[in-house]
């Protein structure tokens, strides 16, 4: 499928306008699950801050250990008298008050660099994917009613400054649905990261990426689930979150066409990413099993070669004569004869 | 590029949203598939060209869906109404999905029959009049229910509000002179009365015995019991010349709160004022007099011990009078014989 449709533009009423835009290549990028996952993992790990445990903590005793012959394990013991503590083991993982095993330590490796060419590629699989409407429906988004995916909006869109505006926006594009199933999903955070600023869950809605900088965040950020990005500063995290390829992705007209100027086409290379060319795909046509059975394939190949696995049975030759036989010429002789003898 | 291969293999070992896994098998909860199980073949979202048949209200419709509308979500399933005659929408199944791949048609048919089947049967249930909806329990809720309604018992305090209520309808007078109520209980709601009354009535009266002069004996242990006026609340430890390690119980005679500074002869004055009353009215719930019963023997050996012992103060009389004062409110005169103290014998009846 190396034609490329068209693909219509709506307006912020969800009605198609006269405009269509030739899908832009990112889209026949070759959809790499394993990849993005791998990048995304990696990716996800550049924004943690370092935590460890204190460099002294069960280590402030200052115990000694009793030695032989006192009739206790040779564990280092708090000195001392007149409290309960003295005499008691310290300083050992295993020991009450006393370190952990490896205490954490925050020279700990904590971010990972990707090299830059595969985080490219992680980001066109995942646009990519964003254009499959079955990806984008087993990912969990609810797109029973959109006109059609990828979903293109004029760039009025990027002129909105009232939240009213957009959810109005939504609603008419029959996009809301995935907004309230964000509402639905809001629920506690099980664990102790609820004490710790993440009490609540919820799932993730649409994303809208849109070409111009303008006041378009400000009017969907307080959206629940919905995010916002602009073309030219792609998140991998936001775009396939989790790692799970197919987010709702609802683009502007002027991001959308960007998209062949960022991304190239398989003609051109990239005008802004300095050396980058779409990836190409290990099977142009990745249909397998419609390959092996057309046509073409059927005629070019040699007949199967059926296995003659007829097991060998081995008879008695003591029971059965003629294997005898075969075996023992002598014996037709010798039976003969006997035969002879019994009838004289 | 879309191709089904490539996403049936994401869905598969990956992850789908509808793919729901029990023990031995994985469904499919995707409400257009045809089989509801997660299958190569019968995946709705794997499958460019796939067809369904669903029922709405009764009517069984043909969903179709081809590659060329496969962008288009909003009009991607092509609905076409079956005949209700189950063979000629057979008919019109084998019809729509000619040249469409063996297994789809089949279960389409398949699944057609099957609907006719179900909705047959419901019309059956429906005839048959089976009132009762079968509704599943869901026990944490029932469980968390159950639990607070522990609590809400708990916290009502039904006993006490039953008690208050019923007492104070007593004292307004509603049930008349009909009750007969055991003597226990009828003093210890006279003595919460009285209790009441005493912070107002005692330096009201003026007594016979004020201005008049008494000798009395050596205090020995008055301390703790002469200079506390109002220990009606407070437990007041024992005269420790008294027998000692004997440990004489608070004294009764009303409620286990009431003060035990009382003199015996106070004491037994009530406790002839209690027999007197007994055969007269009595009205009183049968609650209190449980805390009476148990502390009468110890009282009794508590006075005779402290027979030998124990000086009249000014403070007792004072009660006396405050406690005949407020019997007569009650309607029920008691005589007084202070002379008697030492010779009265209890009566108990229980």
């Amino acid at each position: 499928m190396t034609a490329r449709p068209l693909v219509t533009v709506y307006n912020e009423k969800n009605e198609a306008t006269a405009s269509q835009i030739k899908l832009p290549a990112v889209f026949r990028a070759p959809i790499r699950p394993d990849l993005v996952s791998f990048i995304h993992d990696q990716i996800s790990k550049n924004k943690r801050q370092a935590r460890a445990v204190s460099t002294e903590a069960g280590k402030q005793s200052s115990a000694e250990s009793w030695g032989t012959g006192r009739a206790v394990a040779r564990i280092p013991r708090v000195r001392g008298g007149g409290t309960h503590r003295s005499g008691q083991a310290a300083c050992g993982n295993m020991c009450r008050g006393g370190h952990m095993f490896a205490p954490l330590k925050v020279w700990r490796r904590w971010h990972r660099r990707v090299n830059v060419a595969q985080k490219r590629y992680a980001i066109t699989s995942a646009i990519a994917a964003s254009g499959v409407p079955s990806l984008v429906q087993a990912r969990g988004h609810v797109v029973d009613n959109v006109a059609e995916i990828p979903f293109v909006v004029s760039d009025k869109v990027e002129g909105f400054r009232k939240t009213k505006e957009a959810v109005s926006f939504l609603r008419r594009s029959h996009l809301w649905a995935d907004v309230e199933k964000v509402y639905n999903s809001k629920r506690y955070r099980a664990g102790v990261g609820k004490m710790r600023n993440r009490r609540y869950k919820q799932k993730l809605g649409p994303l809208i990426i849109y070409g111009q900088d303008s006041a378009i965040a400000r009017a969907f950020r307080n959206i629940p689930g919905v995010d916002v990005l602009n073309v030219e500063r792609l998140n991998l995290l936001k775009v396939a979150p989790g790692g799970h390829l197919g987010r709702l992705i609802i683009w502007t007209e002027s991001a959308f066409k960007k998209l062949d100027a960022i991304y190239g086409t398989p003609s051109t290379p990239s005008e802004l990413k300095k050396g980058f060319v779409l990836p190409t795909a290990k099977m142009a046509n990745p249909d397998f099993s419609r390959i092996i059975r057309s046509e073409e394939v059927v005629n070019a190949v040699r007949r199967a070669r059926k296995v003659k696995s007829t097991p060998k049975v081995h008879h008695n030759p003591l029971k059965k004569f003629k294997l005898m036989a075969a075996l023992n010429p002598y014996a037709t002789v010798l039976r003969d004869a006997a035969h002879k003898k019994q009838k004289v | 590029m879309q191709a089904d291969d490539i996403t049936w293999n994401i869905l598969n070992k990956g992850h789908c949203s509808y793919k729901t896994k029990v023990k031995v098998k994985t469904f499919c909860r995707n409400e257009y598939n045809l089989t509801g199980i997660c299958n190569r073949a019968s995946c709705p979202l794997a499958n460019s060209q796939y067809a369904t048949v669903r029922e709405e209200n009764g009517v069984c419709y043909l969903y179709c869906k081809v590659v060329e509308r496969s962008h288009y979500p909003r009009r991607l399933w092509e609905k076409t109404k079956l005949s209700r005659n189950m063979a000629t929408a057979i008919k019109q199944i084998s019809d729509q999905l000619i040249h469409w791949s063996e297994f789809v048609r089949q279960k389409c048919k398949a699944r057609l029959v099957r609907i006719h089947q179900y909705l047959i049967r419901m019309r059956k249930m429906k005839l048959k009049g089976r009132q009762q909806k079968i509704i599943p329990i869901q026990t944490k809720i029932e469980r968390r229910e159950k639990r607070r309604e522990e609590k809400a018992l708990i916290a009502a305090k039904l006993d006490t509000a039953i008690e208050k209520e019923l007492l104070q309808r007593l004292k307004q007078g509603t049930y008349g002179d009909i009750y007969n109520f055991r003597q226990e209980a009828f003093e210890q709601m006279l003595e919460e009365g009285e209790r009441e009354l005493e912070m107002e009535h005692e330096l009201e009266e003026d007594d016979e015995q004020t201005g008049q002069t008494q000798f009395v004996a050596d205090f020995e242990s008055s301390d703790e019991e002469g200079d506390i006026e109002n220990a009606e609340e407070h437990w007041t430890p024992p005269d420790t010349d008294s027998e000692e390690g004997e440990w004489e119980g608070p004294e009764e005679d009303s409620d286990d709160d009431n003060d035990e500074e009382m003199d015996i002869g106070e004491e037994n004055e009530m406790d002839q004022a209690e027999f007197s009353g007994d055969g007269s009215d009595g009205e009183e719930i049968d609650e209190t007099p449980v805390k009476k019963i148990a502390s009468k023997p110890a009282a009794k050996d508590a006075s005779k011990g402290k027979q030998k012992k124990r000086v009249s103060f000014d403070l007792p009389p004072k009660k006396k009078s405050t406690k005949k004062a407020q019997r007569s409110r009650i309607e029920i005169e008691y005589e007084q014989e202070p002379t008697v103290q030492k010779q009265k014998i209890r009566h108990h009846d229980f």
